[in-house]
């Protein structure tokens, strides 16, 4: 006769002998990874030596506080308005043209270079040096670039202030 | 015989390149054929077109159109990469990009997976022109399961259309009369009091993280568990510095990435019921975090039931088994494996020396794998030497086998679940599939709901199905076999069978014709109660429809004439030409999800894996040749032959896995007397069950989750399961346990995994011939008979029955009455499932999330009766019948009507168990319990209480049908402009202003 029960005696690990089987399967994994652990073992107390450890966990520790505190500086209008400008910096740059860039940069240091000489050695220019000026081809192309530079910025200026 | 209709081949133009497309393909299908990334967020493939989002215009033929819903027509050019069209996509997505923010990194939908992040991608989203805005509501959290955020919810009505139309529960619509519209529940409930049946499909096909499983909450990302202190100003942040959204896109994709390595997602098949639905288990460490169908799992596609989406918390409940128990006096003793092994192999092999083989018994389960009962019968039969093994099958489905056996040869349903689905009309008899195989009932809501498919259900209870009938009626118990023997006469009598079908594949239809004398129409409605005129609308519509499909369950079969019940229902069909073609045929609906697998692999005392009787030198031998040793070739016991013979002392030890024996069996006073008496048993399960509790051993063993095998579903359909964890403690696979116990007792198999297991059965039994687990690799899946080369079977008889002349044989009819009822009774207890527990609820009584929509069970009790016995919703009744009493909560309801009671079966205690109440009738021929005919008493206790179905369950709520997510009423609201209207307004115009009417 077999009544139904539902008592169970659990074998519960005493907790020495919890102990000690944790104990063996770390000692199985060091014998493992000996080599590694060596090497972690030196970096890492580099990395204490240098106060690095005890600020990293205290930061991780806080890191919801600081990540508070972080947002609080980023969001208050003059930073968000600063990131915005790089990030509106940065989207410029990398809209740009590899080569229409080198090629701007490369005229811009021969026309400082050549603004520079000019200005040190010449008399002061008259209207008759200023008509010359204009017949001569490097001068003209630079102008033509000069005032496409100003159309494109004028168009800009215009459609963003209608937005 | 229906054919399928050939589709024409259509040639067009992709972006200028030639392609094939089909006829009545949409452009958008044709598109994702053809491999071309193209834009849509609205779009499902189990959904088809609902045109809300508008993400995937292109112009056709010049012009701006719906790739989602415009047909392909020959020669049509198609250009998605066309200006006007990139407009719209881009306007589109703008709409969308309103309503929802991009949080993606520390979002927990950020799992590769969200449509709306992969569309904007894809679409190489820079910025929205139209800022998000919150829509101003609250988020519902209210349903233990999922939770709805309308603020980043973009209606695109995916999860309407799911729950109206693919589901068919009828919840979920869009209020888009609103000045902001929103998903709303019945007629705008919080989710949990509506009639949501937490199935999940809205969250499932949802394209954003408005609709989500709770448990992916603050689990699924690195960062999405962060406190929403932190997280709002985080997300401002980004999103005001951030000047265009590729950056924002790659650091989710990033961490994304990083997310699938602490995700595991492993696909495994449900063990909730005979469905087959398979999905990808989500977890994280051994937390289940997600479940996750694929619209390519062959039986289910995207859909699930409350059960297989939420109910797994059984899995990890501290309840779990995880050493084995010895019983020393009054107590179970935590024991190791050898300890065990030795007291099982040495008490049984007692027990053989001193009574012999048959003294032994064995009872295996339909929860289990195949290979894991396929090792269950070789233990029985090699290991021990006896044929006295039997599984669940023999409480529900045995008279199904038989039926079926008899008349058309192979035991399973004779097509697929897309048959049923297909159907001119669906006959439903003694089954209640919305709530014992949901996923079913889908397609048959879906099928009747779009197609008009003619719904006949027939059955005492008013279920769900029977309220959405086309006709629904009400025999008298026990009263079946002879108002389906009277429709077939009927039928005939009119010239409505099928001659030619009759002559070629049909043995002895004048002699059963003949037999049928008697069943007229009159004598049919003066035993069942249905009218002789619904029975001469209902072999009408039997005529006209183009196919019927029969479904039926244990309604049919738990009566002393279930067997015979069943024969008439195939005879029905045979006589009527419903076999062998698409779209119709019998389907006995099998309720676990491995009854079919169960029977299949020879857990049956009569039958050697793959339907070969033991009788059957033949196979028998091939199969005493493979294991080396001779087979007992006397048939073996039955599970309630098995506690009669305990009872006169003729079985002394058994071995019971997996079954809760204790309380499923009919009678269980007497069962759990006859446990009582065994001199050794052996019990292996998830948990100490009531019938564990009984055992002199209880082995731990292990959930579908922590091993691998496979299944075989309703259709018969084999499918595989993963190993998604790990066994938990120190239980085991049950395939290793019965493994263990066969090598104590000297058997040396060696199996190294299921799959070596699949393979031996695949050589002994030829209906398995072709079957491997390289064939059921992933979603795969083979229904049987598969032959050598790996052909399935997914339609039966197309070349005929299952007999050696391959001709069916039409059962002569022979009703069995219901067991009388006795005077001293006046009330009959029908019982079942109830959708939110599997079977008496060992495991999905573990899941709070489900108790909290049915924390116990109770009787259901028709107005009348209450009026007459003068009670209320909470009364305390106590119910006595010539085997037990117990003590239950009443909920009045017409879903029962006059004496008739319903008790579901969810119960695992004592004072409520259906089980205690039902009697030792059994179907005559085999021997399954009539548990539908069982008569009690009833005495109020008190006359109302509290109700025992809380109000938060779904059947309090008040549906609300739509056709769909009703597109037409955004589009018809003042002041909406469509895209198409828009971009083209734009190009026209010129303009490059926003006049966006904010309507969208």
């Amino acid at each position: 006769m077999a009544l139904p029960i539902t008592h169970i005696h659990k074998e519960i690990e005493s907790s020495t002998a919890a102990k000690d089987r944790t104990v063996s399967d770390a000692l199985e994994l060091l014998e493992k990874h000996k080599e590694t652990l060596d090497h972690l073992l030196t970096t890492i107390t580099a990395v204490d030596r240098a106060g690095i450890l005890t600020m990293t966990s205290s930061s991780i520790e806080a890191r919801e506080k600081i990540a508070i505190i972080a947002l609080e500086q980023l969001t208050s209008p003059t930073i968000t308005t600063a990131i915005q400008n790089v990030m509106n910096i940065v989207s410029v740059f990398s809209q740009l043209d590899e080569q229409q860039v080198k090629q701007g940069t490369l005229a811009l240091q021969a026309g400082l270079e050549e603004g520079f000489t000019e200005s040190k050695n010449a008399a002061p220019m008259n209207l008759f040096n200023v008509v010359s000026m204009l017949q001569d081809a490097d001068v003209r192309r630079a102008l033509t670039f000069s005032f496409g530079l100003l159309k494109g910025m004028g168009r800009t200026l215009q459609t963003s202030s209608s937005e | 015989m229906a054919l399928n209709k050939v589709q024409n081949r259509l040639e067009i133009t992709i972006s200028g390149v030639q392609c094939h497309a089909t006829e009545n393909q949409t452009i958008l299908e044709t598109m994702l054929e053809q491999g071309v990334e193209h834009p849509h967020v609205c779009y499902h493939p189990s959904l088809g077109p609902i045109e809300t989002c508008d993400t995937c215009m292109v112009m056709a033929n010049g012009e701006l159109v719906r790739a989602c819903s415009t047909k392909v027509s020959q020669e049509l050019q198609i250009d998605p990469i066309h200006s006007l069209a990139v407009a719209a996509q881009k306007e589109a997505m703008d709409r969308i990009l309103e309503n929802h923010m991009l949080y993606c990194t520390v979002c927990d939908n950020n799992n590769g997976n969200c449509t709306l992040h992969n569309s904007a991608h894809t679409m190489e989203i820079k910025g929205q022109s139209y800022p998000y805005r919150p829509k101003g509501y609250e988020k519902d959290l209210s349903n233990p399961f999922y939770r709805y955020d309308p603020n980043q919810c973009i209606l695109c009505g995916r999860c309407v259309e799911a729950c109206q139309d693919l589901q068919v529960n009828e919840t979920l619509s869009i209020d888009w009369e609103r000045s902001q519209p929103r998903v709303i529940w019945d007629h705008d409930a919080p989710i949990d009091e509506s009639s949501c049946v937490s199935c999940g499909h809205c969250v499932t096909l949802c394209p954003t993280n408005a609709l989500m499983e709770k448990s992916m909450l603050g689990e699924a990302g690195f960062l999405t568990g962060i406190g929403s202190n932190l997280l709002t100003p985080m997300i401002d942040l980004i999103k005001q510095v951030e000047p265009s959204y590729d950056g924002i896109f790659a650091v989710s994709e990033v961490e994304s990435a990083m997310r699938s390595t602490t995700i595991q997602k492993t696909k495994t098949v449900c063990t909730f019921c005979g469905v087959g639905c398979s999905f990808d288990v989500w977890t994280k460490g051994r937390k289940i975090i997600k479940i996750e169908p694929d619209e390519t799992a062959p039986a289910n596609g995207v859909s699930t039931c409350v059960k297989g989406k939420f109910g797994w918390d059984f899995i990890n409940s501290e309840e779990r088994l995880t050493a084995p128990l010895i019983r020393r006096g009054d107590s179970f003793y935590e024991a190791t494996w050898d300890e065990a092994y030795d007291l099982i192999a040495k008490k049984l092999s007692e027990t053989k020396e001193q009574y012999g083989p048959d003294a032994i018994g064995l009872i295996s389960s339909s929860k289990i794998t195949n290979e894991e009962n396929y090792l269950i019968q070789k233990l029985a039969r090699a290991v021990i030497g006896t044929n006295n093994v039997d599984n669940c099958s023999r409480y529900c489905q045995s008279p199904a086998t038989d039926g079926l056996l008899r008349t058309v040869g192979l035991a399973g349903d004779s097509g697929t679940i897309q048959d049923i689905a297909g159907a001119g009309m669906v006959l439903v008899v003694g089954a209640n599939p919305a709530e014992a195989h949901p996923v079913i009932a889908t397609r048959v809501k879906r099928a009747h709901k779009l197609r008009g498919q003619t719904l006949v259900v027939v059955d005492m209870r008013k279920h769900e199905l029977a309220e959405r009938a086309d006709l629904f009626v009400r025999p008298k118990l026990g009263t079946d076999h002879v108002w389906i023997s009277a429709l077939t006469k009927y039928v005939i009598d009119q010239g409505w069978h099928d001659e030619a079908f009759i002559a070629k594949h049909i043995n002895g239809f004048e002699e059963f014709y003949e037999a049928l004398n008697s069943f007229t129409l009159e004598y049919a409605e003066e035993v069942s109660g249905i009218a002789k005129d619904e029975l001469i609308k209902m072999a009408e519509l039997i005529h006209k429809a183009d196919g019927v499909a029969a479904l039926f369950a244990m309604g049919v079969t738990q009566h002393c004439g279930g067997s015979d019940t069943s024969s008439a229902i195939s005879n029905l069909l045979l006589v009527t030409g419903n076999y062998g073609r698409s779209n119709a045929g019998v389907f006995p609906l099998r309720g676990h999800n491995n009854v079919q697998g169960a029977c299949d692999f020879g857990t049956l005392p009569t039958w050697l894996p793959g339907y070969q009787p033991v009788s059957d030198n033949a196979a028998r031998e091939r199969f005493e040749q493979a294991w080396h040793t001779p087979l007992s070739t006397v048939p073996g016991m039955d599970n309630q032959q098995m506690v009669d013979a305990i009872e006169r002392g003729k079985l002394k030890a058994m071995y019971l896995v997996g079954e809760e024996m204790a309380f499923v069996d009919t009678n269980t006073n007497h069962v759990q007397g006859a446990l009582e008496k065994l001199d050794f048993l052996v019990v292996q399960d998830l948990f100490l069950t009531k019938t564990a509790q009984f055992a002199d051993v209880v082995l731990p063993a292990s959930p579908s989750l922590e091993k691998e095998g496979t299944f075989t579903n309703t259709e018969r359909r084999i499918q595989r399961l993963y190993q998604v964890l790990p066994p938990l403690g120190d239980s085991k696979p049950d395939w290793q346990i019965i493994m263990g116990v066969a090598n104590r007792a000297g058997a040396n198999w060696t199996y190294a995994s299921p799959a070596e297991i699949m393979d031996e059965a695949a050589e002994l039994a030829p209906i398995f011939a072709g079957v491997s687990y390289e064939r059921l690799e992933g979603y795969k899946s083979l229904l049987w008979p598969v032959a050598k080369d790996g052909t399935d079977t997914p339609l039966l008889y197309t070349n005929g029955f299952g007999f050696e002349d391959h001709k069916a044989r039409l059962a002569a009819p022979n009703w069995v009455p219901a067991v009388p009822m006795a005077d001293e009774f006046d009330l009959i207890v029908n019982n079942g499932r109830l959708l939110e527990h599997f079977h008496e609820g060992n495991m999905t009584g573990k899941s709070s999330g489900l108790n909290k929509k049915v924390p116990s069970t109770f009787v259901e009790v028709s107005p009348t009766l209450a009026i007459e016995r003068e009670i209320q919703d909470g009364a305390i009744v106590r119910l006595e019948s010539a085997y037990g009493a117990i003590k239950v909560n009443v909920v009045v309801t017409d879903r029962v009507h006059g004496n008739e009671l319903y008790l579901p079966m969810n119960s695992i205690h004592q004072e409520s168990a259906i089980n205690i109440l039902t009697s030792n009738h059994t179907d005559q021929r085999t021997h399954t319990p009539a548990y539908k005919e069982t008569y009690v008493r009833m005495t109020v206790l008190q006359s109302s209480g509290q109700n025992p179905l809380p109000r938060n369950n779904p059947r309090y709520g008040h549906r609300n049908p739509q056709n769909g997510v009703e597109v037409a009423r955004k589009w018809a609201q003042p002041g909406y402009e469509s895209v198409k209207e828009t971009v083209e307004r734009r190009q026209r115009d010129g303009a490059a202003h926003y006049t966006h009417s904010q309507r969208n």
